[in-house]
């Protein structure tokens, strides 16, 4: 009897400890999430030596996630520390407001997505007088050319994918292209499209039968190809500007049953792009290298910043992706 | 050291299970109110930028209407809203680190001082009437505010999705915590149990055992079994309480039972010789029948005395003295106590009496030990043995005999013997005797030796016996055999 009460109490004994030992942990736990997601304990965060304002539209586009992790490689190098506004793809008015609030907030440095048709000099001339370093980016050099921007140059990429698909169909090219969203003012004279025309010179008899602007939304690319397969059933080439439009035209080529009769040539490369290229969807993508792009805007911030002048307008190339590799 | 007795126990046990559980129960429940604790600290953010909110608000307000109507009201309750919302800013971040939530508070203490250096500006310039320049300042205020409320929107919907972040994780383990509290208080509860009844069997089991050996002790039953000894509670004192009554007991039963023995033994003995006195009485009786009135006898036989020595017949006169002071003797109550030397005397007259009747035919010899004449004595024990020897010892012998009467001491005892040179009894017929009366023969047959043996049992109370000697040829001898310490009357 004495020893089985011995042996309850240490059963007790144990299961008590236990239970305090697991709840001290688990109540441990919770406030240790609760300090990281919630009373942001400073001193385990290391200060940095400027605060960096990147705003981007929230895009799903690959090219806007390598920019973004550019800029955070750069930041690494400068000891900057990143904050990322993202706005609406549809409503890129509200990227004003983040321009806003860094310059009212008093940040060191803005790296914006600058596309064609933003007030990038006027933007460019506020952040001046706010002592803000500005540093423009995106695919194509705005009007007037605002000091320090960097860029993939679109119209180089446009013509890489023209030379490409005139290359493999030469004089019986019937190219279909799809703009990205958000561009503005005329399809005709994006410097994406002016970049296939001009490669499609060279080979007689190629020409671009379609001609179409993709809607935001993720399903803008799948909705462009079909409709434009619909209505021109001789389109024996796509080109397309981005990774998102990419995906979705080999999906519907793919549900189209028309893997080899129509060439696809895309843009950037994501794990999805590489395994179509890899089953022959997509031949082709222009890759536009927006972690070089992201990581010089903030090398070009610390440059400004240190002193220096900011410099002209800098474009970042591309290289190609294809089922036998890189290049160049 | 003194032990706790069974009350210390049962107080000290309910101490422990009450110990146990309610630590149990208020382990959960500090743990359930830490865990609340933690819930709590979710919306201190949230509170922070609701202060700010309210403090803008306020301070705008009373900007608008201090621009608006220059009243000193409005001036002073812009400058508490505007302090207010310079406290509230400062609480804020400031520092440069790589963490979205505070880089967003960083963006808000900027717009905010930006803000105020806005509205600062433009009660200045209401002040120096300087319209234009409190407009421009007062419009860009507004837009900063409005830059504000959405920054302040956008760190709350990051609070908030933090908080919910670490809410779920919490939630879960919430549960695993208020799971364990509550397999830890039913193990308490279950513990608390297993105690209280591991402990109510301790402390009846010896109770039982007590009712149950007071149960066997009520049929008889001294040797059920009872709690071990050595408990130092009232259980053991009880315990050893019982042992010891109960022991008690058993000795008070035994003792009872020898002494109800012995009284029984002692009854039995008593019927016995009552039986005897009967008896004897009977045989009195019996000879009152059968013989003459002896008062009559012995007034006539003193009357025959008076008359012989009136004419002279001197012999005769003896024989009537002598035969009347032998009937006195023997008209005395049997069971009274003489002395050894009366009864010599007795036996005396009785054989000159004999001489009398049978000559010098058979010869008597009387001796007695000194010593022996004052011990005390059942009367008229020796006459019928000195009969006997006479009527049935010598009577078929044609020579004669000798009957000797002796009386000695011989250690402790009184020994008074008849002994005759006659011819002997068989054993058979010494067994005849000496047994109870049977229907053969002469039924008075032994009367005289029975009754002296048993008058000499009661006389003595057991103590004195009568020994009978005697073999076919070699004659009878009947010794009685008295204590020294004297007969009782």
């Amino acid at each position: 009897m004495k020893r089985a009460a011995w042996i309850l109490a240490a059963l007790f004994g144990a299961a008590f400890l236990g239970a305090i030992l697991m709840n001290a942990r688990l109540v441990d736990q919770s406030r240790r999430a609760f300090a990281g997601g919630v009373f942001r304990e400073t001193s385990r965060i290391p200060k940095a030596r400027y605060h960096l304002v990147l705003v981007i539209p929230d895009d799903d586009d690959s090219f806007f996630s390598g920019l973004a992790e550019g800029v955070r490689s750069g930041a690494l190098e400068t000891d900057s520390a990143v904050q990322v506004f993202r706005y609406a793809a549809s409503s890129p008015a509200d990227s004003e407001r983040f321009f806003e609030i860094a310059l009212g907030a008093g940040v060191d440095g803005l790296i914006m997505y600058s596309p064609r048709g933003e007030p990038v000099l006027r933007r460019a001339e506020a952040a001046l007088r706010r002592g803000v370093v500005f540093v423009p980016v995106g695919t194509d050099v705005p009007e007037g050319e605002p000091p320090g921007f960097i860029g993939s140059a679109s119209l180089l990429q446009g013509f890489e994918g023209g030379r490409r698909i005139c290359a493999a169909l030469g004089a019986s090219a019937r190219i279909g292209v799809i703009l990205p969203a958000g561009g503005a003012g005329p399809e005709e004279e994006e410097p994406l499209f002016r970049g296939v025309s001009a490669s499609i010179q060279a080979f007689p008899g190629a020409r671009v039968s379609a001609l179409t602007r993709a809607r935001p939304g993720t399903l803008a690319g799948e909705e462009a190809a079909s409709a434009m397969l619909g209505a021109d059933p001789s389109i024996n080439a796509i080109f397309c500007a981005n990774s998102r439009d990419t995906m979705g035209v080999a999906q519907v080529i793919v549900d189209l049953n028309r893997v080899g009769s129509i060439l696809v040539v895309g843009a950037d490369e994501t794990p999805e792009i590489l395994r179509y290229i890899e089953k022959g969807v997509v031949t082709a993508s222009i890759v536009r290298d927006s972690k070089w792009i992201g990581r010089e805007a903030v090398l070009a911030f610390a440059r400004i910043k240190d002193g220096g002048a900011p410099a002209g307008p800098v474009e970042a190339g591309f290289y190609v992706r294809t089922a036998e590799g890189r290049s160049p | 050291m003194r032990r706790a007795g069974v009350r210390g126990k049962i107080i000290l046990n309910s101490a422990l299970v009450l110990l146990i559980v309610a630590s149990a129960v208020l382990y959960a429940g500090l743990a359930s109110v830490g865990l609340a604790r933690s819930v709590e600290i979710l919306f201190r953010n949230n509170r922070l930028m609701e202060d700010i909110r309210d403090s803008l608000g306020r301070t705008e307000a009373s900007l608008t209407v201090y621009l608006s109507t220059k009243s000193s009201d409005a001036l002073k309750d812009y400058i508490k809203y505007s302090t207010r919302l310079s406290e509230d800013a400062r609480r804020l971040n400031r520092e440069i680190r790589a963490d979205e939530v505070l880089l967003l508070e960083r963006d808000l203490a900027g717009l905010l001082d930006s803000f105020l250096a806005d509205a600062e500006a433009s009660v200045a310039s209401k002040r120096g009437r300087d319209v234009a320049a409190y407009t421009e300042r007062f419009e860009s205020a507004e837009r900063t505010l409005d830059l504000v409320m959405f920054l302040i929107d956008r760190i709350e919907g990051v609070f908030i999705s933090d908080s919910l972040a670490a809410f779920s994780g919490f939630n879960s383990r919430v549960t695993s915590v208020l799971v364990s509290n509550a397999v830890l208080v039913v193990f308490a509860t279950l513990m608390g149990m297993a105690i209280l009844v591991s402990f109510s069997f301790r402390l009846t089991e010896p109770l039982a055992e007590l009712a149950r050996a007071a149960e066997a002790l009520g049929r008889g039953d001294y040797d059920h079994d009872l709690p071990p000894p050595g408990r130092p509670d009232e259980i053991g004192v009880m315990a050893a309480s019982f042992a010891s009554m109960r022991e008690s007991v058993r000795r008070a039963f035994e003792e009872q039972r020898a002494k109800a023995e012995l009284e029984r033994s002692l009854m039995e003995e008593r019927v016995r010789l009552l039986d005897m006195d009967h008896k004897l009485k009977d045989a009195e009786l019996l000879a009152l029948q059968t013989q003459i009135n002896p008062h009559f006898l012995f007034n006539t036989l003193a009357a025959g005395q008076q008359l012989a020595l009136s004419e002279g017949a001197d012999r005769t006169g003896d024989f009537m003295e002598n035969l009347a002071a032998f009937i006195r003797y023997a008209l005395k109550p049997p069971s009274r106590s003489v002395r050894v030397s009366d009864e010599l005397e007795c036996v005396r007259l009785y054989i000159w009496l004999l001489r009398l009747r049978f000559g010098e035919r058979y010869r008597f010899e009387v001796e007695a030990d000194d010593r022996a004449l004052s011990v005390e004595t059942p009367a008229l024990v020796l006459q019928p043995l000195v009969e006997n020897a006479v009527g049935h010892g010598l009577r078929d012998r044609e020579e004669g005999g000798t009957v000797r009467v002796s009386a000695r001491v011989e250690g402790r005892e009184a020994v008074l013997s008849v002994e005759d040179s006659g011819g002997g009894m068989s054993p058979a017929e010494r067994e005849r005797i000496l047994g109870e009366p049977a229907g053969e023969g002469d039924p008075r047959a032994g009367i005289g030796l029975r009754n002296v043996i048993r008058r000499v049992t009661l006389a003595t109370e057991g103590r004195g016996r009568v020994d009978v000697e005697s073999s076919e040829g070699a004659g009878t001898a009947v010794r009685i055999r008295l204590p020294l310490e004297g007969v009782v009357p």
